[in-house]
């Protein structure tokens, strides 16, 4: 049985750890915001809330597709299975999914500032 | 009676709520339905029924795309619904506002602008006209307590330090009840109070009733227990507007005699209760912060003081 190395254990599962930053982030940013009373406060001539949790949003989406889009060459490219491991394979696959669903998962988070109130 | 049903909404939040609740009623039980009907046929299904199941495309369409759908349009519509409540409705006045306070284990309402120095203060009891927006604005005096009224809206929490604002609304006069919904602390399940929808004239004559001081006592017996709770020390506790006593820790009992309960909803409001409630506060709610009177006063005493304080409509 091979073992798995850390690398490609990191790249499956570097969609979540993406969301899981994101929505760390916007989560941080929206309660700070609102605590500082900076509801009305604007970012190059839009809301600050929805500016900055939709600038995130498109950071890690950009990330999700810069991490999807090598697992999906790789798995194309015929050199996983050259390597020979089956796991190889799995961990790509994974990869892949994982990354569609950070990305399905940033956009529901995003959502809600195009519309509600930033601050409730 | 359904004094507290979300699934008996008394205004259009409410109503909203209890719409979005059997949506999700039925849809859900429509989908389990449906995945059970599915695993039957994975059961005892043919054997092109069970290939068709377990096939790819099967797993993409009923596992992923399906969910990913249902999921994305009840997050649209509650969004949507989200939005709803938080906006103005139509119609005329602003929002009157109420201040709700709440405290371990009882609810402090104020009504800001109702006198000129201030306005009036009750508890564990909200009044509000009919057809008319309400802005609650919530916070805490100690732990983090929530407010909810189910007929009328969704949770609140009350956070010390911050205030939050809900805005209500009722539609028809009547009573209706609501209760603290974030643990706050031993008695926090006998932390509920009433709501009154009254017609605007009623609720008009009731806060032209609450503007006014405490009534003088009009008869010995009143007397005697105006001046027994003074010589007991309620007055360190409790404000009776148009007296000497004027403390915050307690509830204000400037027009007791009017609420519909005792206790933060434990115990309906005369003076029976009332003399009980005094001399046993902490038997029948254990850890609230009023003492038991019992061993402090004499019969005629409790009888005097509960008396009074009833004639404080």
């Amino acid at each position: 049985m091979q073992v798995v190395g850390f690398s490609p254990m990191l790249n499956a599962i570097a969609g979540l750890i993406v969301w899981a930053a994101h929505f760390l982030l916007v989560y941080g940013a929206q309660a700070t915001v609102c605590w500082r009373g900076l509801a009305g406060a604007t970012l190059w001539g839009q809301p600050l809330v929805p500016a900055i949790v939709l600038g995130l949003t498109a950071l890690g989406l950009v990330a999700v597709a810069l991490i999807g889009g090598r697992a999906w060459r790789r798995l194309h490219s015929g050199l996983a299975s050259q390597e020979g491991e089956e796991q190889s394979q799995f961990t790509l696959w994974m990869s892949l999914a994982v990354t569609l669903m950070a990305a399905l998962a940033m956009v529901w988070e995003a959502v809600p500032v195009l519309i509600l109130p930033p601050c409730g | 009676m359904n004094l507290q049903s979300a699934m008996h909404p008394a205004g259009p939040d409410g109503e909203r709520i209890a719409a979005l609740s059997w949506l999700l009623f039925g849809g859900g039980g429509a989908i389990f339905v449906l995945v059970m009907v599915l695993v039957l046929v994975a059961v005892v299904g043919g054997r092109w029924e069970r290939r068709l199941l377990g096939s790819r495309r099967a797993i993409v369409v009923g596992g992923i795309a399906f969910p990913v759908v249902v999921l994305t349009a009840l997050l649209l519509h509650t969004l949507g619904l989200a939005r709803a409540i938080g906006l103005p409705l139509a119609g005329g006045e602003p929002p009157l506002r109420i201040e709700v306070v709440g405290h371990q284990f009882w609810w402090e309402m104020r009504y800001p602008g109702t006198l000129p120095d201030g306005g009036i203060v009750t508890a564990n009891e909200i009044r509000i006209p009919t057809g008319r927006d309400v802005m609650l604005e919530v916070t805490s005096a100690d732990v983090i307590h929530s407010l909810w009224i189910p007929a009328l809206h969704g949770k609140i929490d009350m956070i010390p330090g911050l205030v939050n604002h809900r805005r209500i609304r009722a539609d028809e006069p009547g009573v209706l009840r609501g209760q603290c919904t974030e643990f706050c602390g031993a008695q926090h399940a006998m932390m509920a109070f009433y709501v009154m929808a009254q017609t605007p004239e009623d609720f008009a004559a009731w806060l032209d009733q609450q503007r006014l001081p405490a009534a003088e006592p009009d008869r010995p017996i009143l007397a005697l227990g105006r001046q027994v709770f003074g010589a007991a020390g309620c007055g360190g506790c409790h404000a009776v507007r148009g007296t000497e006593w004027n403390a915050r820790i307690g509830p204000d009992l400037t027009h007791v005699g009017s609420r519909l309960s005792l206790g933060a909803g434990v115990l309906e409001n005369h003076r029976g209760t009332l003399a009980g409630w005094i001399a046993g506060s902490q038997d029948l709610k254990p850890g609230n912060r009023m003492p038991s009177f019992a061993a402090a006063l004499d019969g005629q005493e409790l009888r005097a003081v509960a008396a009074w304080l009833e004639s404080l409509k």
